[in-house]
């Protein structure tokens, strides 16, 4: 009889102690009853735009709550943006759908809806669409979020085209003029091929500062960006139809020669560019201490800034060279969306939120109260919007002829780490392009074999 | 007396009792009490112990993409059989081992220096002590931004402090050559402490008639250090490189923060490529088998390290 009192017991305990633990985790049924304050969790990287500043980010919900009568309040969580990526996977696999709205960038877009993270747009889009939609928003920024099942899982609201910026001042000063022409043979100018993008940084290489500045921190985003670029504008590209590599040929070895040049034998980029990853080229441009670089619009938007800039008013932006003068010019085009986490309990709500955020008055404030370039033409081409920030031309110009984006494919974050690791090894001497070409391509080619590609 | 004896019959053992059956739950009623008290600490200690570390078996003889598969698939020792045709996780093994070889004997040499130098009483002394252990209780995350704004190729300070005496600093975390022995010194910094922390209380409980009947033998201050100091000290020693030689293998930090494993894998650490793996490419069967591993390794370090100690 003691024994079974004792066995019972314990049974008892065990089974309180399981319901009391399941009763903390599951969180109670409050909060999903909740239907008059919501409170929504966003996901956001810190520093990215303005809708990414906490205040700004309640501020915003204030606004929203007197104009719609609704009694939202916005929990940010900010987290750098390396831990990004990682943060909103762990909770969408855990399921519990603490962040309802999520700030996504293009290059996580895929492994996202293929996870079924995210909810689909397409019934709130139909049903009640921001305004100007689907006309005011390019179609280079609906590519990205767009679902192998043709839905769409995002709405875009922080764009960054690389754009290719240079020294108008520099250019013009007449004594550079000469002493360019006497050196090279051609005029001093924006430079329209690579060769002459060499020539360019070379001339402006001084005992204190380099004609360029890179993004080559392996493990990094811009590394594998940067090859891209440069293969796209060599003529070549990253996959063939089929999904199988197909930058290993005479212009993925030009690419990747060409930028270890930059680095190890012209010696015209800083040698720094080793440790430096996306954003943290913004410093020496905005200081003036580089000639030519390519990097993201908010660039150029911040140049604009007196309280930031050494450079206002004279640094110049176009398209980006190629290897031969006649070839076409490619943009890379990446950007942020909002997105609403499948697991969400506030679908709605979160979707009518995102919805205003996107509207043309709430994108024209990603310029004007923050380091962002907002997405929508009606903004590119307001004639105001264009005195104020005349680098919004451009943007429409980048996304509007010749554009690529990172690989639509989940397998992104291998593919990048594969093509970064090829290039860091090209740059420290380890191996010679070719080698790393071979290797990577071998990689990335398991990479897709594995995944189910081909 | 001896043959009456032996010609008794043996004494028949008493009957033993008749054995209860007893329930295999059976409590004894005197540890119940005792055993209710601990029962939260074992489900607790089951729920973030045994569970996990069972779990993460479980994944490491599984295929589980986190971001693809529903859950995980049975595949027995498929991820040993990629781990061994990994050539970068024999890297970063290497890059571990240079870097826990490389910062455990700076921290032992520059520790016992620092040890020897502080255990007498000088003046000063109490204040040296007391700043020498401020890394050591800095988290490695602070410490490894600490040191990235002080070996920034742009403003850092140690670049500025070169530049007076006119070196040019070099690129410390992007090149190749620089870039493992920059993450060693800054793990020696901060950890040094800690070593100079067990061998000073090692050296505060040394016997003192020892060395002074050494001294006056007329024992020279390098006999007295090597014939007796270093003997006796030993056993410290081996508690100082084991702690470090662990803490140091699955060292993170300092990598994510200014390296992120390069540049050209140079710095790749074994716990960066398993949170690569595990939270990047989100390989969690993977990340599990290499984390297995690298258990393994340690605890392999680890009972030599105490075979050594003991046999000593």
């Amino acid at each position: 009889m003691r024994n079974r009192i004792s066995l019972r017991t314990l049974g008892l305990l065990l089974v309180g102690l399981t319901l009391a633990a399941a009763n903390v985790f599951a969180g109670g049924e409050e909060e999903a009853a909740a239907t008059g304050p919501i409170t929504i969790g966003l996901l956001n990287a810190k520093g990215m735009a303005w809708a990414n500043n906490e205040d700004l980010m309640a501020s915003q919900a204030e606004e929203y709550n007197s104009i719609h009568g609704t009694e939202i309040t916005v929990e940010s969580s900010l987290v750098p943006f390396e831990s990004l990526h990682e943060k909103a996977l762990t909770d969408f696999v855990s399921g519990t759908g603490s962040f309802d709205m999520i700030s996504v960038l293009g290059d996580w877009l895929a492994e996202f809806i293929r996870g079924e993270f995210l909810e689909p747009l397409d019934e709130y889009l139909a049903a009640k669409p921001p305004d100007g939609y689907p006309e005011q928003f390019p179609p280079a920024l609906m590519w990205m979020q767009t679902g192998p099942d043709g839905r769409i899982y995002g709405l875009p609201f922080h764009d960054g085209p690389i754009m290719f910026y240079y020294r108008k001042d520099l250019i013009a000063d007449p004594d550079n003029q000469a002493a360019y022409k006497d050196r090279y043979g051609y005029d001093l100018g924006v430079p329209k091929t690579w060769a002459q993008f060499r020539d360019h940084a070379e001339f402006f290489t001084t005992e204190d500062n380099y004609g360029t500045i890179l993004g080559a921190k392996q493990g990094g985003q811009q590394l594998p960006y940067d090859f891209m670029i440069l293969l796209y504008n060599h003529g070549g590209k990253m996959f063939d139809d089929e999904w199988r590599p197909a930058f290993n040929d005479e212009a993925g070895l030009a690419a990747m020669e060409f930028y270890v040049d930059l680095l190890n034998v012209s010696m015209v980029a800083d040698p720094a560019s080793t440790t430096w990853d996306v954003g943290d080229k913004l410093g020496p441009v905005l200081e003036g201490r580089t000639a030519v670089v390519w990097d993201w619009t908010h660039v150029a938007m911040l140049s604009l800034r007196e309280d930031q800039s050494k450079v206002v008013g004279q640094l110049g932006w176009t398209t980006m060279p190629v290897a031969e003068e006649g070839m076409t010019p490619y943009t890379m085009d990446d950007y942020w969306v909002w997105s609403i986490g499948s697991a969400s309990r506030h679908k709605q709500q979160v979707y009518d939120f995102i919805r205003w955020q996107v509207s043309r008055e709430n994108d024209a404030l990603t310029y004007t109260k923050g380091s962002g370039v907002g997405v929508r033409y009606d903004n590119y081409r307001d004639p105001d919007m264009i005195e104020k920030f005349p680098f919004v031309t451009g943007v429409e110009e980048a996304l509007s002829v010749n554009y690529f984006t990172p690989p639509k494919v989940p397998e992104y974050a291998q593919i990048n780490d594969v093509i970064g690791l090829a290039m860091s090894e090209v740059i420290a001497g380890l191996k010679d392009a070719q080698t790393a070409l071979d290797e990577a391509e071998e990689k990335i080619d398991q990479i897709m074999r594995k995944a189910g590609y081909y | 007396m001896s043959t009456s004896a032996a010609s008794q019959p043996p004494p028949v053992p008493p009957p033993a009792p008749t054995a209860r059956r007893r329930s295999p739950f059976f409590i004894h009623p005197n540890k119940r009490v005792p055993l209710l008290m601990m029962l939260p600490a074992l489900i607790v200690l089951l729920g973030v112990g045994v569970f996990p570390l069972g779990n993460s078996l479980r994944l490491a003889m599984s295929r589980w993409t986190l971001t693809k598969d529903p859950a995980p698939v049975f595949a027995g020792a498929e991820n040993i059989r990629e781990m061994l045709a990994d050539p970068r996780f024999g890297t970063s093994l290497k890059a571990t081992t240079v870097f826990t070889v490389g910062s455990v004997t700076s921290e032992l040499v520059i520790g016992l220096a620092l040890a020897l130098l502080l255990s007498q009483k000088r003046r000063f002394t109490e204040l040296a002590r007391t700043i020498l252990l401020i890394p050591m209780m800095m988290t490695p995350v602070v410490v490894s931004m600490y040191w990235r704004y002080m070996l920034n190729g742009e403003f850092g300070v140690i670049k500025y402090l070169l530049s007076l005496v006119g070196i040019d600093a070099p690129i410390w975390t992007g090149k190749v050559a620089w870039a493992m022995p920059t993450i060693i010194v800054i793990d020696a910094w901060q950890w040094t402490p800690f070593v100079y922390l067990i061998l000073l209380a090692g050296l505060q409980s040394l016997p003192l008639d020892v060395m002074e009947a050494a001294r006056i033998d007329g024992a020279s201050v390098w006999q007295r250090f090597w014939r007796i100091t270093l003997p006796l000290l030993t056993p410290f020693i081996y508690i100082a490189a084991l702690l470090r030689f662990m803490d140091a293998f699955r060292s993170f930090d300092i990598v994510f923060v200014l390296t992120g494993g390069g540049p050209a894998d140079s710095t790749l650490l074994a716990s960066m490529y398993v949170y690569m793996q595990g939270l990047r490419f989100f390989n969690m069967g993977y990340a599990a088998a290499l984390s297995y591993v690298i258990v393994l390794i340690v605890l392999a370090a680890a009972y030599v390290f105490i075979r050594l100690e003991r046999e000593h």
